[in-house]
């Protein structure tokens, strides 16, 4: 496709789920499909603005005069969820951590926070708004070498997911309301569909580097919004992958081309990434005049709250991997499980730190496929790292031990214990006398065996060849 | 450059447009195209124009035309707002007050009634002194000569039990419905429990035999149906919740549904009307103190010099710490003498601190022991003791001792029924 004589313009919205406390309330981050607690029947009304009109998303919605069943949990949605109790005070945690993404998209944070209430009215958020603070301003990300202008990051909160919707009514689960979430906005200054899945991605790793952000689908959302020469603005939500990116927005520059040829208006609106990568309308685009301050809210000063720089993901790969003498690949797959490969490293000095590295993510592994045993060896590998730290088991006795472990077994760590020089002299000239003529090659492989990796190769190696020449 | 203009301000590296707000401290406060609000220290702006003055953009509801078919209502405000609009532009939140701004806000009014309104004054709830509910029951009183079907009070939640316990007294033989509301949920919300709460009581006006006092908000958190209550036997209960207002010792009179399905949950609920008997004055010499343990004699002392009647809160049956105990208790009689001094000068009236039930001082000997010293039983809800108190000393000051045990306007539960608590 030739972008530019489309006149292809498209920017990004990133929305990333943080874990932790909710926003303004302290139940867990929790997203539950589990059987609700309880059911609230509500209905929400659009105030009309003063110019008499009123936001064309709220219009859509009223139209349809629906009411809305929310699903709550006792343990996990409190009066806040359920619009019974005012906002608590700011997650402090969550605010630090939005300032840690901000450093790392070069956006300046605000001095001061205020709170808005972004007037929702479809039932997802049970007090009608969403609560949304602009956090930082005027950032910028490098994408292969082009500036990618990060114009706001917001600090808000999750709206409620949908379960079912119907003629008269739509039903709502409480879990999600409330989680803290990083809105990241880019410019329009994406240039390609390739270039918009490889913003997409930068913004992920800048994401997951900082910690604190919630894991796993649906935690992080992009939306993309496009343009062309005769089109209109779509906005389109609900990408299962980044990887569906670019096909799904050249199936939308088709679709508005298609539109244009027989001369029909493309209406301004919100699209939905379908499974085929089409999309498909959702909703009118909501307009901009449509907040109003949440005077529940006391505003924050933000200039007050020093932040750490966190370290870049692809930075942090680069320097644990040059550093720990550990492939990049392994690295990266550690760091993705968010296993602390580096403070493993520090606290076993004595075990190689790639012999670690390769225990934590490949050991499991071959344990499931040697052993038939499926286990977590993260909860185990203390235990062993640092009897081997200690020179008191031998490495290649690790992988043992951990199926034992893995079995629920309990360990005789006697019967792994390193072999002392008498012990593995013992057996290496009692396996030279029995096999007179073999080869150093056999005589080393047979010693192993009986040793059952209780002693260190080269030791072994050195006494056979001591003994034999004797 | 004042609060919504649209402005531009000159940074060292940048250009804020937006629309100025209010200023706070040494900070202009710019509401942004986007809709966010955003601080630009006023030190740091170079150069600050106006593109464009305040847009005055006043728009006028549409005039609303009486139907004949439908009874006549009139909505008393007293702050608190029933309905208002956001002005998402400057995000300023105003109340509406009038018929037209009212049915612009809560349309399906029109259907149920023709409304009139009146502003009796803007407090806040919580500064409602008893000279208030004067002003309110005198604005009442005038308001009953334009025949309407019912009133409707709007006002802020955390005093209305008080405001509607002193109406009950205030405008006793008052023959149609006085409905008392509020919301929870503020009414610039989508989310404000405030429509329903108005459409439930317009609805129950509309069609209901009921003379006297209630009020008319949320039975549950849903926004399923509201409750009638009537003016002495209802108490906020929590905090926060749309379903805060719950009968108490007694049923309410209705539930209705938003649609205008009225059930009536009680039959003996007053269709009489005697004809109204004004009387709305109210002392504001009446102190109201709380037992609790730790509690001292000398405490009463500024009501024994200042107040025209005093109203205790005591433990369940009307108990205090009057009795020597132990080495710790020795000062306690001293709180007994205390109040029985007080009771000979002004009339001390006994209420519990408990929500639910009655004083019944003649139990224990502790009770018998404060009767004797001149402390009168209540029998009532521990606000609606005060309100009464309030009452009985300004409209009749010569035997108000005796009235207070005797039942003026229902204030009074003779029967508790089973089914009454919690509810």
């Amino acid at each position: 496709m030739d972008y530019a004589s489309l006149g292809f313009r498209c920017g990004l919205e990133i929305h990333q789920q943080l874990e932790g406390k909710k926003l303004f309330c302290d139940c867990p981050t929790i997203i539950r499909k589990d059987k609700p607690d309880f059911r609230i029947m509500r209905r929400l009304r659009a105030s009309a603005g003063e110019t008499g009109e009123i936001d064309q998303a709220a219009v859509h919605e009223q139209k349809k005069q629906k009411y809305f069943i929310y699903q709550g949990y006792d343990d996990s949605t409190c009066l806040v969820e359920t619009d019974e109790e005012p906002p608590h005070g700011l997650n402090q945690e969550a605010l630090k951590t939005a300032l840690q993404v901000c450093k790392l998209l070069n956006a300046k944070p605000v001095e001061k926070l205020f709170f808005m209430r972004k007037t929702v009215i479809d039932g997802s958020n049970t007090s009608g708004f969403q609560r949304t603070a602009l956090l930082a301003r005027n950032g910028f990300v490098e994408v292969d070498g082009r500036r990618i202008g990060i114009p706001t990051v917001c600090l808000e909160e999750e709206a409620c997911q949908v379960i079912e919707r119907n003629e008269e009514f739509d039903v709502y689960n409480l879990s999600r309301l409330g989680i803290p979430l990083i809105e990241i906005a880019t410019d329009p200054d994406i240039t390609s569909a390739e270039e918009c899945m490889a913003v997409a991605a930068r913004l992920g790793m800048i994401l997951r580097s900082v910690a604190g952000m919630k894991r796993g689908i649906g935690s992080i959302r992009q939306d993309v919004n496009v343009s062309i020469k005769g089109g209109a603005r779509t906005e389109i939500k609900g990408f299962q992958e980044i990887r569906s990116i670019p096909k799904v927005i050249e199936h939308e520059i088709e679709r508005q081309l298609r539109s244009i040829k027989k001369g029909k208006k493309i209406e301004k609106e919100v699209r939905k990434a379908e499974p085929d990568m089409t999309t498909s309308f959702l909703r009118p685009m909501p307009g901009a005049a449509r907040m109003y301050p949440e005077t529940d809210v006391p505003v924050i000063d933000v200039s007050r709250i020093k932040v750490e720089a966190a370290e870049l993901l692809d930075d942090k790969i680069q320097r644990i991997s040059k550093t720990l003498s550990i492939p990049k690949e392994l690295v990266t797959k550690l760091v993705k499980k968010q296993i602390d490969i580096e403070g493993y490293a520090k606290k076993y000095p004595g075990v190689k730190a790639l012999f670690i590295a390769e225990t934590l993510f490949n050991t499991p592994k071959e344990i499931r496929k040697r052993f038939n045993v499926e286990m977590d060896v993260l909860p185990h590998v203390d235990e062993v790292f640092a009897r081997l730290n200690e020179g008191r088991i031998p490495p290649a006795a690790v992988i043992d031990i951990l199926v034992s472990l893995g079995k629920g077994e309990k360990v005789d760590y006697k019967k792994f214990a390193v072999a002392d020089d008498a012990e593995i002299e013992k057996i290496v000239r009692h396996v030279i006398a029995k096999n007179k003529d073999a080869p150093v090659g056999a005589l080393m492989g047979m010693a192993m065996k009986e040793l059952k990796g209780k002693a260190d190769g080269r030791k072994v190696m050195e006494l056979l060849k001591k003994n034999r020449e004797k | 450059m004042k609060p919504g203009d649209s402005v531009r301000l000159h940074l060292k590296d940048e250009v804020i447009e937006g629309i100025l707000m209010p200023d706070q401290d040494d900070s202009y406060i710019v509401k942004l195209g986007s809709g966010y609000n955003i601080s630009v220290k006023k030190q740091e702006v170079r150069k600050a124009e106006v593109v464009k003055g305040r847009a005055s953009k006043e728009a006028k509801p549409r005039p609303v035309k009486k139907n004949p078919n439908l009874p006549d209502i009139t909505i008393l405000h007293t702050g608190g707002t029933i309905a208002s609009k956001v002005d998402y532009e400057t995000g300023a939140v105003s109340s509406q007050t009038t018929p037209e701004q009212i049915i612009e806000s809560v349309p399906e009014l029109a259907r149920i009634a023709n409304i009139r309104t009146e502003t009796v004054f803007q407090m806040f709830s919580e500064d409602l002194e008893p000279v208030h509910w004067e002003m309110l029951a005198e604005a009442i009183a005038r308001e009953v000569k334009n025949r309407p079907k019912g009133i409707i009070v709007g006002m802020g939640t955390d005093t209305i039990e008080y405001v509607s316990s002193a109406l009950s007294f205030a405008l006793q033989g008052i023959d149609i419905p006085v409905i008392i509301l509020g919301s929870q949920r503020s009414s610039d919300r989508p989310s404000s429990d405030a429509a329903m709460n108005l459409t439930c009581a317009a609805h129950f006006i509309a069609t209901t035999d009921f003379k006297g006092v209630g009020v008319c908000l949320h039975d549950t958190t849903e926004d399923k149906a509201c409750l009638v209550i009537e003016g002495n036997h209802v108490k906020k209960m929590h905090t926060s919740r749309r379903d805060t207002f719950r009968p108490v010792n007694r049923r309410p009179i209705a539930r209705v549904s938003p649609d205008g399905k009225v059930t009536y949950v009680r039959k003996d609920y007053n269709r009489e009307a005697g004809g109204l008997d004004l009387r709305a004055k109210f002392s504001g010499r009446v102190a109201l103190f709380k037992t609790y343990p730790g509690m001292r004699a000398g405490e009463l002392d500024w009501a024994a010099k200042n107040a025209e009647g005093l109203v205790i809160e005591g433990y369940a049956f009307g108990q205090m710490p009057i009795n020597d105990m132990d080495e710790h208790t020795r000062q306690h009689p001293e709180l007994l003498k205390k109040v029985q001094a007080i009771a000979k000068k002004i009339p001390v009236m006994m209420v519990s601190q408990r929500p639910y039930g009655l004083t019944t001082m003649d139990v224990y000997s502790t009770g018998r022991l404060l009767l004797d010293a001149g402390v009168i039983e209540g029998k009532v809800l521990s606000h609606v003791g005060y309100v009464k108190l309030c009452w009985l000393l300004a409209n009749h000051p010569d035997n108000a001792r005796e009235l207070i045990s005797r039942n003026i306007c229902g204030e009074i539960v003779e029967r508790i029924e089973e089914d009454t608590f919690l509810i």
